[in-house]
């Protein structure tokens, strides 16, 4: 019955051009909206958005852990919650930081319980082939010299200067995953800059007055 | 680029001012061979993040293994309904409230969607109602005087009113003839 008198509502409706609009154009657009956020991840999306984020979190996980099979196990954890987690992939402003941040809460917790082994930093492979210039292994110590550098850093200011200067990103973004104000960051980010820079004139001096 | 904007952009880089463009170029810079000799002790900081840049997972497997384990799971375990649990509620809601949006839309709009025939015609006849109109009042009119005779007859009870007003007076002065000393008690009293 009712639908019946809906059905003779619209068509007398029909006869009248302003709302002529509205009753049969504003249904069928709620409708798709609605759809719209019925919609989840598909898994070829999934590997198009998120796949090609693996390298940086394998780096990020490692910056924590120092150590390759644990952090590449991390990297694996941090994609099956995010599977888990796709319908509602689309609500978060970027996929990207989301990732971040599971992976160093993941690393955080991995680092409390201490449940994998220690790698020898001695065994830590370096690229300095791939890298044009002076391929000399002078710099092999040298930059061995920076990671304990930045061992010694406080936890955020690690972070920061990961993100900032080896992948790259915005201050915007840091502050993101962060969760800090930009000007701290910038703040930070000065601060862990010139404390390595500190520690490497010194340990140059040092070898300087041992040769 | 010259050592002195390079000695400006390394200030500006330990200061953390630097944008992302700058950065980029101090790290071609000291990617170069052309280093003054005072600058060559910051190069080693710049060789480092390079290095880790390139840093990747080296399993080849990494991909195959994760789609594997992501595709196999909806097939065995679970059967995927067209709609989400959770989503099924927001999915009925929404039609809900779409038809009843448009049961108060037509509501609020009734007027202006049913301008039937008839009510349309109401307006051009106002020759037909003005006449129709003027042949009622003068029905009316017509059978009020017959019954105005009748409601003449109505004065003699006025008249019979006007009587009735004497006993009026008659139960007010009425204490005073019967008891004159009682009312003057009471008068003095009330002094």
């Amino acid at each position: 019955m009712y639908i019946a008198k809906i059905v003779k509502f619209a068509y007398h409706a029909s006869h009248h051009d302003q709302i002529q609009f509205f009753t049969f154009f504003c249904p069928p657009v709620i409708f798709y909206l609605n759809l719209r956020l019925i919609r989840h991840m598909n898994l070829q999306e999934f590997q198009n958005k998120v796949y090609p984020l693996k390298n940086k979190l394998f780096r990020f996980a490692k910056r924590f852990l120092d150590h390759t099979e644990e952090s590449e196990d991390v990297v694996q954890e941090v994609f099956i919650k995010l599977w888990n987690r796709r319908d509602k992939l689309d609500e978060y402003r970027s996929v990207e930081a989301l990732a971040m941040i599971t992976t160093k809460n993941l690393c955080l917790d991995k680092i409390k319980a201490k449940r994998y082994p220690v790698e020898n930093m001695e065994n830590h492979r370096l690229f300095l082939e791939n890298i044009p210039g002076e391929t000399s292994a002078d710099y092999s110590d040298l930059i061995h010299g920076i990671h304990q550098a930045m061992k010694t850093l406080p936890e955020q200011q690690q972070i920061i200067v990961h993100l900032r200067d080896i992948e790259g990103y915005e201050f915007n973004e840091i502050a993101e995953i962060v969760d800090m104000n930009e000007n701290a960051i910038r703040v930070a980010l000065s601060r862990a800059r010139k404390r390595i820079r500190e520690l490497l004139t010194n340990t140059k001096v040092y070898e300087y007055q041992r040769n | 680029m010259n050592t002195k904007e390079i000695e400006v952009l390394l200030e500006k880089f330990y200061e953390g001012n630097t944008s992302l463009r700058e950065e980029k170029l101090l790290r071609d810079f000291f990617r170069g061979q052309k280093i003054p000799a005072h600058l060559k002790s910051h190069k080693p900081l710049f060789v480092f993040f390079a290095d880790e840049q390139q840093q990747e997972i080296n399993d080849e497997n990494f991909d195959v293994t994760l789609t594997r384990h992501f595709s196999e799971k909806p097939v065995e375990k679970q059967v995927v309904p067209m709609i989400p649990k959770r989503n099924r509620f927001l999915f009925i809601t929404g039609i809900a409230a779409t038809i009843l949006l448009l049961i108060s839309f037509l509501y609020t709009f009734q007027h202006d969607v049913f301008k039937t025939e008839k009510s349309r015609n109401n307006n051009y006849n106002t020759e037909l109602a003005y006449t129709e109109a003027s042949e009622a009042l003068l029905l009316v009119s017509s059978n009020l005087n017959t019954g105005l005779k009748e409601v003449s007859r109505l004065q003699m009870v006025d008249k019979a009113m006007k009587n009735m007003q004497l006993f009026n007076k008659f139960y007010q002065y009425q204490p005073i003839f019967i008891n004159p000393d009682e009312f003057q008690n009471q008068s003095k009293k009330s002094k």
